[in-house]
């Protein structure tokens, strides 16, 4: 015959509503303190978010990059590429790879079709490069195996070379000459780009480069154009991601026994530069302690609240136990209206949290995610610290002699 | 339903036994019957201590009691002589510190906190001098309170506390918060509350002290239309004319039952 849950809520909400000045100045350090959790979330999310959205960028979290170390010293006179050889070894052996491709690149290499001149960063590489810069085709096609057997003179143009060069006009078959080559355009890639509003570093796009790519098989770059097989990198996809971490000893097993054991190569995987901003945690310990510290001074200024207001009520704690109430009912009373103090701080956090989330990510030019989760956390954190500072104030209030309160004036 | 009915309670037996006995001749007191009927409330060397540290000091002791099914008793005594003790104990508000204590045969001085609050909830209504309704609830939810601790749904809750109301006379007053009623009113709707929950006892704590003695009379004539209903009413007093209208004056003095049948 307790009174149920239910009830204890009516009564919460009637007791808050008797002293809602009083009470509404109550919740201001929970206000704050659900508030500065949500905006630390908030930008923690937000950080998450930029980077992940950086990394799906530039292949997702399966790329596996191998370059030349830079801290290498080449004491050794070994080489710091790869062979077109070395690249079939390594393509025959690493396990779960879902695309591998390498590439010859040169900067700035001036491509016209005629009155047209302009520069471009001209890559001879493979088929797979399109799988694993996760590139579509605008117009035409990528290159194929075919071109690479048959080092066929064709080239894939990005949006800027292809505007630059022909504007408007189709062009699809049409010619263009890099280093006295002619070679036929077989297709156009996708205009990328990359929003990140008022944090793109100062640039417009940041992936603007690619746009300025020309592909050109790998066979033709290095046969019919003259540039050694000189592989500065190997680019993999894996097939997941979890594969895309376990692969990385065998890469490395791999690399050492080309080069006779030295660290000549340096592996750079997305995943693993994923798990390294998680990191980050111990940064957002430190916040997490700093909103806690509110909550806390927040949650004992309500306890204090709640005994004052248990000594005033101290008479109608008396005659609610004359008319027939346990010690639980009036425990549950308390306490239920300890969290109710404490969740309207917390649903009042939210909104402010919301005003101020937008100014304080320009103020801090960082990014902001506010999710439904973040706002479940908050919610709960100022529901635990209702419960946990309105236990003593309760059970207290629970324990009164009816005798003694219904003396009291 | 008939209104007067409200006061009715399930004491069927008594009323068997009331109307065999004005059949046979009888008169209708109570007394009469005693060797038929168990009594309702029944204490057995009650005693009372209060422990302040190093002093004790007896507020009861050797109270022994019988009070009969729809019985009107005054408890009477000179202030500290320990009555309110008693009222509080005989309304399960306190516990004695030796002896035993019965309500309907069961003893009460054994029971589980939990329990006690259910027969304050269930058989006992607590009528006060000073009224002790709850300041910020208006007249209707002051009465429903009892009723919520019974688990009763608010619907019903807010039926049955109409209904009493009605009997006190202040339908019209329902919506109204108690410091706007006249103490006669306010005395009025604590007595509502006492008895929502249909409890066979009702104690009431020197219920005129704080009333003219029109509001007094008042309430009074509620409390004897209860009695005539079959309720069990123990009035604490110390006025000899409020004493009158009961049936039977226990007189306390020292914390001993100086007389347990006074006669006015």
């Amino acid at each position: 015959m307790a009174i149920s849950m239910f009830e204890a809520v009516k009564l919460g909400v009637v007791d808050f509503w008797v002293k809602k000045l009083r009470n509404l100045i109550t919740i201001i350090g929970i206000v704050l303190g659900t508030m500065s959790i949500i905006v630390i979330l908030s930008i923690v999310k937000g950080m998450q978010e930029r980077s992940l959205s950086i990394i799906n960028e530039h292949g997702g979290l399966r790329r596996i990059q191998i370059f030349r170390s830079w801290s290498y010293q080449n004491t050794l006179n070994l080489s710091t590429t790869f062979t077109l050889r070395e690249f079939e070894f390594l393509r025959d052996n690493i396990p779960n790879v879902e695309a591998i491709t390498t590439r010859v690149e040169r900067w700035g290499r001036p491509i016209s079709n005629g009155p047209n001149l302009t520069f471009t960063h001209l890559w001879g590489t493979l088929p797979d490069a399109q799988i694993i810069l996760d590139w579509t085709v605008e117009e035409g096609r990528f290159l194929q195996h075919l071109d690479y057997r048959e080092a066929n003179d064709v080239i894939v143009l990005g949006s800027s070379m292809r505007e630059q060069l022909f504007g408007p006009r189709n062009p699809i078959g049409q010619f263009v000459t890099i280093e006295g080559r002619r070679l036929q355009v077989i297709g156009i890639m996708e205009h990328r780009i990359m929003d990140l509003g008022n944090l793109n570093f100062g640039q417009e796009n940041p992936l603007e480069w690619m746009n300025r790519i020309s592909f050109i098989p790998l066979s033709t770059m290095i046969i019919k154009m003259g540039h050694g097989d000189n592989l500065d990198n190997i680019d993999i996809r894996a097939i997941d991601e979890k594969r895309a971490v376990e692969i990385l000893p065998v890469i490395n097993e791999l690399l050492l026994d080309l080069r006779r054991g030295e660290p000549v190569f340096q592996i750079n995987s997305h995943a693993e530069n994923a798990q390294n901003t998680e990191m980050n945690i111990m940064f957002t310990i430190i916040f997490y302690f700093v909103s806690s510290i509110s909550l806390l001074v927040g949650g004992i200024v309500i306890m204090n609240i709640l005994l004052a207001s248990i000594k005033e009520r101290t008479r109608e704690i008396g005659i609610r136990i004359t008319v027939g109430a346990r010690q639980i009912d009036i425990f549950l009373q308390f306490l239920v209206q300890a969290v109710i103090i404490t969740f309207s701080g917390g649903v009042v956090g939210v909104f402010a949290a919301m005003a101020i989330l937008e100014p304080v990510a320009e103020f801090l030019s960082m990014p902001t995610l506010l999710d439904f989760d973040t706002v479940i956390v908050a919610l709960c954190v100022s529901v635990v610290v209702g419960l946990f500072f309105g236990i003593y104030p309760a059970i207290k209030a629970s324990k009164l002699d009816p005798v003694k309160a219904l003396r009291v004036d | 339903m008939d209104s007067k009915n409200i006061w009715m309670i399930s004491l069927c037996k008594i009323e068997d036994d009331m109307l065999s006995n004005t059949n046979s001749g009888f008169s209708t007191d109570i007394k009469h019957s005693e060797k038929y009927i168990e009594p309702i409330i029944k204490t057995r060397s009650l005693e009372k201590i209060y422990d302040m540290g190093n002093i004790q000091v007896t507020a009861l002791k050797n109270i022994d009691i019988d009070i009969y099914p729809g019985e009107f008793v005054a408890i009477m005594g000179p202030s500290g002589s320990g009555k309110s003790t008693l009222m509080h104990i005989l309304g399960c508000l306190d516990t004695p510190t030796k002896g035993k204590y019965f309500i309907d045969d069961t003893e009460v001085s054994l029971m589980h906190k939990n329990q006690l609050a259910k027969i304050r909830n269930q058989k006992v209504g607590f009528v006060f001098q000073t009224f002790n309704l709850l300041p910020h609830l208006n007249v209707l939810k002051n009465v429903e309170l009892p009723l919520m601790y019974s688990g009763i749904k608010s619907s019903e809750r807010t039926k049955k506390a109409k209904e009493i109301l009605i009997n006190v006379g202040l339908e019209d007053r329902m919506s109204h918060k108690p410091s706007e009623l006249s103490g006669g009113q306010r005395q009025r709707v604590a007595i509502a509350r006492a008895v929502v929950t249909r409890p066979s006892i009702i104690l009431a704590d020197e219920p005129t002290g704080n009333l003219d003695s029109q509001s007094g009379n008042d309430v009074l004539a509620i409390f004897k239309e209860l009695h005539n209903y079959g309720n069990t009413i123990i009035l604490v007093t110390h006025d000899t004319q409020i004493a009158k209208i009961a049936q039977r004056v226990i007189y306390i003095k020292d914390g001993e039952v100086a007389d347990g049948n006074f006669n006015v």
